[in-house]
């Protein structure tokens, strides 16, 4: 992968030096012309300066007291572009430029973070940072021996893409959005509606982060994500009734340009408008116990919420009973190996390697490599997510079933201003090994109902009691057929029951990825990831809904 | 201030004392890019050197357009707690320049973390290439503010908030943890200490510089059947009582210990503030756009055409007023456009009075501004409304159930109704007194809704989270679905 075209023509060597930049006299001598002439990004994969920043920062953590030390320097740019019907409402580039340092001193965490980077900073960061966990009579209660973990002195990544986004311009991004929405304008403007409205947010973002620990590694990854909304929202003639639809034109996660490229999103807005004004008009579905077939949208909404979360070893110790609350997976000694789903067709696993895969990486936020492993094996609770912190605390179970007493390379954070918190890598409920089609589950249900493209599950603290509630659409299942549209159907459930009620679950052909992540910390983080699932059956759910009164 | 005027000479710890007006950079001569020469660091921005660094990217920028240039720096503090330790701590300055460009018809951003001249220039040229190369129709390009000042929110500012060292919030966080011992506690204490300046092609500076804190916790009983919560959010670092929070934390969660389920069904509630200011500021910050009304995508949209400004959509004693000089909730009076946020009554006696819009709107109004949203808001009763303390709401309940806290999640966007759970501490109220803690339970109800089947209002006080005014209340109806059996 190279460095954008127009990046490289514009700069050339400038690289080499990009750490720490003299001014050019004759720039500062004529502002106006020198704005013209901007640099772009400083790309970190490379940069001795960057290494020198970095060093600085480890060096004074050490001579301060830190036993360990890591620091993140990040670099990063992200292309936002808003389009409301036909008018553009934001088009901004904003620029990231930061870095943290986490320091272990007598087994307390101390963390600080700045956006000037430079050594005299980094030092003065680390030192601070020092000074947070000398000074902490609290923190150092427990003995705290981080997982062993492979040094990794020049470790380089990035995200695979087929085409970069920054060889594009915000233009070209502006025009495409403008087509897309004009697309479903122009369909929604011949129905009888009282409002339409088209709406897209496509945002490229590109970091480069550079990892350096007190042991010795060096890790300098690039990261590429985008992300995007398209929707399209109707509005009935009374104005009382409301629909939307997002069809999945462009694709998110680890893409590049290809996500939007050559789509042929015009067939997909007239859909999206029908589907939009289909579920407008859609009837409420009438309280009962249904057998419900989820596509995998719908599945992984709940798998992420009510699984994959309950799964951060952080949750489960208490960690975050004021953030992002607690898990039902716990206390490990009492549930590992012994809490069973009663379900042999639920096996989750984790993974570093997920083509395309949002938020997927190489080394995670302590420099460990996301490992490939089992985390419930036909229903029964085997591992967690950790970091290097929290492995040692399950060496009894690992020791006792051979497994490595190591971080699963699942640490994560927001940003890198932001301390390290446990966060899933790639979730994956692994599908049936046969292959069963969604359509041939409808097929066997004789009173139930479809939930497909996504949804949105409300969990309690310990994610044992959740909501859920249809995403995009909903329909009737009669006699094994698809009957009646129906507006969004929610279900109540306590998770052990719902996952323990799955008697059907889809082949790979109904496996898919997506959107995931994880929401704790105090200060709050959003780490986004990908999670995968098949579609699936679950017998007898309580489905209400909310009526509109 | 006993505490940071008593404070030992801290920095000895760490050897190095790195405090705060200790310039950086003197080796560099200038020639390094990274920081304007002389600018202190781990501090925020005075107004002359916010206006040193606005000015310059000004200076960038391409006369024949306007520009808008915000330039903020926030100094940030936290100590975190869990499992009655203090787990984790941050300090974190982060500094912002966002450059706003109106040229060729277009308006386009261009935002950096970087104040050196290098940073400024790529942030002016990100903004000017978008807006001079764009596709697209011509956008309302709106007025610049011109010069003007603004008023100092009383309050706001607190010397004592921005002198607090580690030592003295860790000396807060342990008070709390040691009050709170034989728990199973965790929350969080955070401070924050901002800068903001906004200047533009038009000549306009403005500047304004806050501190603002909050502490929460929660507190569980050692058997994990209890579970109590509470929070204080503050300006001034000297009004921090974490002790009070934490003692309330612990009374609640002893009685809320073995609670019995009661069945789900439309009960009358007694509402803490924080139990529904996140509903309050999910409505701020998605549903008071005009635009969206008009267009019928918002909560305030009328089903008649048009939007509800003029109607009742709360009950008749209650407004919603947003004031930057509001004594107890001050907040910036300017937005990142220099726009100024001046007293408004979103809701007046129960009638939608205003809802935001910006410059196109205030040009055809004939009005010399745009109406901003701030977000903060105040709740309050109309004047000779009798204000109950919460004790009195239960004295006079009937049979109710007692809220300390609900989780939020939106069950209907545009209609803004909301699900989630109590938590922390949810308890029967029968013939005037509380009679038992009871489980927890799902609801799906809205603001939209119990603010209009109101029975008793009482005096605001400022959420946890700071930023809203919100008084308990007790309403009839609220809506429980469903037992959800777990602490």
């Amino acid at each position: 992968m190279t460095w954008s075209r127009r990046d490289f023509l514009r700069t050339g060597s400038a690289f080499a030096a990009a750490g720490i930049v003299g001014f050019d006299a004759a720039l500062l001598a004529d502002p106006y012309e020198a704005a013209r002439r901007y640099r772009p990004f400083r790309p970190l994969l490379q940069d001795p300066d960057v290494r020198a920043i970095a060093g600085a920062a480890l060096d004074a953590a050490k001579a301060a007291g830190a036993r360990y030390a890591d620091v993140r320097i990040a670099s990063g740019t992200t292309r936002t572009t808003i389009v409301v019907d036909r008018q553009v409402s934001t088009q901004a580039i904003e620029g990231q430029l930061n870095f943290g340092v986490r320091v272990l001193v007598d087994g307390a965490w101390g963390f600080a973070s700045s956006t000037i980077v430079t050594e005299e900073e980094a030092a003065r960061v680390a030192q601070l940072a020092v000074r947070q966990s000398s000074l902490n009579p609290w923190g150092k209660t427990r003995t705290l021996e981080l997982a062993p973990a492979p040094v990794v002195p020049d470790g380089q990544w990035e995200t695979p893409i087929d085409l970069d986004p920054w060889n594009y311009t915000i233009q070209d991004q502006l025009e495409l959005q403008l087509e897309a929405n004009e697309a479903i304008m122009q369909v929604g403007e011949t129905k009888a509606l009282a409002g339409v409205r088209a709406y897209s947010w496509f945002e490229f973002a590109k970091a480069d982060v550079v990892f350096a620990s007190s042991e010795g590694s060096y890790i300098a990854q690039r990261f590429h994500n985008f992300g995007n909304i398209y929707a399209a929202d109707a509005i009935s003639e009374d104005r009382m009734l409301f629909g939307s639809s997002s069809p999945e034109s462009f694709k998110t996660g680890g893409y590049g340009w290809e996500a939007i490229d050559g789509v042929p999103f015009a067939a997909d807005a007239e859909q999206a408008v029908d589907d939009a004004i289909m579920m407008m008009n859609a009837k409420e579905p009438d309280v009962g116990r249904y057998d419900l077939v989820l596509d995998s949208s719908a599945v992984s909404a709940a798998f992420n919420t009510t699984i994959v979360q309950a799964l951060e070893f952080d949750r489960v110790l208490g960690y975050e009973m004021h953030a992002g609350g607690t898990s039902y997976l716990a206390p490990p000694e009492e549930v590992l190996g012994q809490f069973s789903f009663n379900n042999p067709k639920l096996n989750v696993r984790a993974t570093g390697s997920a083509p395309r895969a949002g938020g997927m990486y190489k080394w995670d936020v302590e420099g460990v490599a996301p490992a490939d492993y089992q985390l419930i094996r036909e229903g029964v609770l085997v591992d967690y997510f950790t970091t290097r912190e929290f492995a040692p605390q399950l060496e009894w179970w690992y020791r006792r079933n051979g497994m490595p007493v190591e971080s699963r390379g699942t640490a994560g954070s927001q940003a890198s201003a932001l301390i390290q918190v446990v966060a899933p890598s790639i979730a994956i409920m692994d599908p049936g090994e046969e292959d069963v089609t969604v359509e041939e589950m409808i097929a066997e249900t004789e009173d139930g109902i479809y939930i497909h493209r996504g949804g949105f599950a409300s969990v309690d603290p310990p994610m044992l009691n959740m909501q859920f509630t249809g995403g995009d659409m909903a329909h009737e299942i009669r006699d094994g057929r698809l009957g009646e549209p129906l507006n969004r159907p929610s279900f109540l459930s306590s998770t052990p029951d719902f996952w323990r009620s799955m008697d059907m679950i889809g082949g790979a052909g109904s496996f898919a990825y997506s959107g995931g992540g994880t929401f704790k910390g105090d200060p709050f983080q959003q780490i986004g990831r990908t999670v995968g699932a098949p579609a699936a059956r679950f017998r007898e759910v309580n489905v209400f809904t909310y009526g509109r009164r | 201030m006993s505490d940071s005027t008593s404070r030992p000479s801290a920095a000895g710890a760490s050897g190095g004392e790195v405090r705060r007006k200790e310039a950086v950079g003197e080796s560099g001569e200038g020639t390094r890019g990274w920081v304007p020469r002389g600018m202190s660091t781990g501090d925020i921005l005075t107004k002359e050197e916010a206006e040193a660094i606005a000015k310059k990217a000004l200076s960038f920028a391409d006369p024949s357009g306007e520009t808008i240039v915000n330039v903020s720096l926030a100094n940030s503090q936290n100590t975190r707690m869990a499992i009655n330790r203090i787990t984790t701590q941050r300090d974190a300055s982060l500094g912002s320049v966002s450059v706003t460009t109106r040229l060729n018809g277009r308006i386009a951003q261009g935002i950096t973390q970087r104040f050196d001249d290098e940073g400024l220039m790529q942030a002016v040229k990100w903004a000017e290439d978008s807006a001079r190369e764009g596709p697209g129709g011509r956008q309302e390009m709106g007025r610049l503010i011109q010069p003007r000042d603004y008023p100092v929110p009383p309050g706001l500012w607190s010397e004592a908030t921005r002198e607090v060292d580690i030592p003295d919030r860790i000396h807060k966080a342990v008070e709390a943890l040691e009050r709170a011992k034989g728990y199973v506690t965790a929350g969080t204490l955070d401070l924050s200490v901002n800068s903001m300046l906004v200047a533009n092609s038009a000549g306009l500076v403005a500047y304004c510089r806050s501190t603002t804190g909050t502490v929460q916790l929660a507190a569980r009983t050692g058997d994990n059947t209890g579970s109590g919560w509470a929070g204080k959010a503050i300006y001034d670092f000297t009004d921090l009582d974490t002790v009070a929070v934490a003692e309330k934390a612990t009374d609640k969660a002893e009685r809320s210990r073995d609670p019995s389920a009661v069945e789900p069904a439309r009960y009358t509630v007694i509402l803490e503030p924080d139990a529904y200011a996140p509903m309050i500021q999910l409505m701020m910050q998605y549903h008071m756009g005009l635009g969206e009304a008009q267009r019928g995508f918002s909560v305030f949209a009328d089903p008649e055409g048009g939007t509800k400004v003029g109607k009742q959509v709360f009950d008749e004693r209650l407004s919603f007023v947003s004031d930057p000089m509001d004594p107890d909730a001050p907040f910036c009076p300017f937005n990142g456009a220099g726009v100024p946020f001046d007293r408004t009554y979103w809701v007046q006696d129960g009638i939608l009075r205003n809802l935001s819009f910006g410059d196109a709107t205030a040009i055809e109004r004939g009005l010399e501004y745009p109406l901003a949203n701030p977000i903060s808001v105040r709740i309050q009763a109309k004047e000779g409304t009798p204000l109950l303390t919460l004790e009195e709401m239960i004295e006079t309940c009937e049979r109710g159930i007692y809220v300390t806290r609900l989780t939020t999640g939106f069950a209907d966007f545009r209609r803004l109704v909301f699900t989630g759970v109590t938590r922390d501490g949810t308890w029967l109220v029968e013939r005037g007194r509380i009679t038992r803690p009871i489980k927890n339970m799902r609801y799906v109800d809205s603001h939209m809704y119990f603010l209009n089947n109101l029975e008793a209002i009482g005096e605001p006080v400022l959420a946890a989270a700071g930023g809203f005014m919100i008084p308990p209340v007790r309403s009839r109806d609220f809506n429980f679905t469903a037992i959800a059996d777990a602490v």
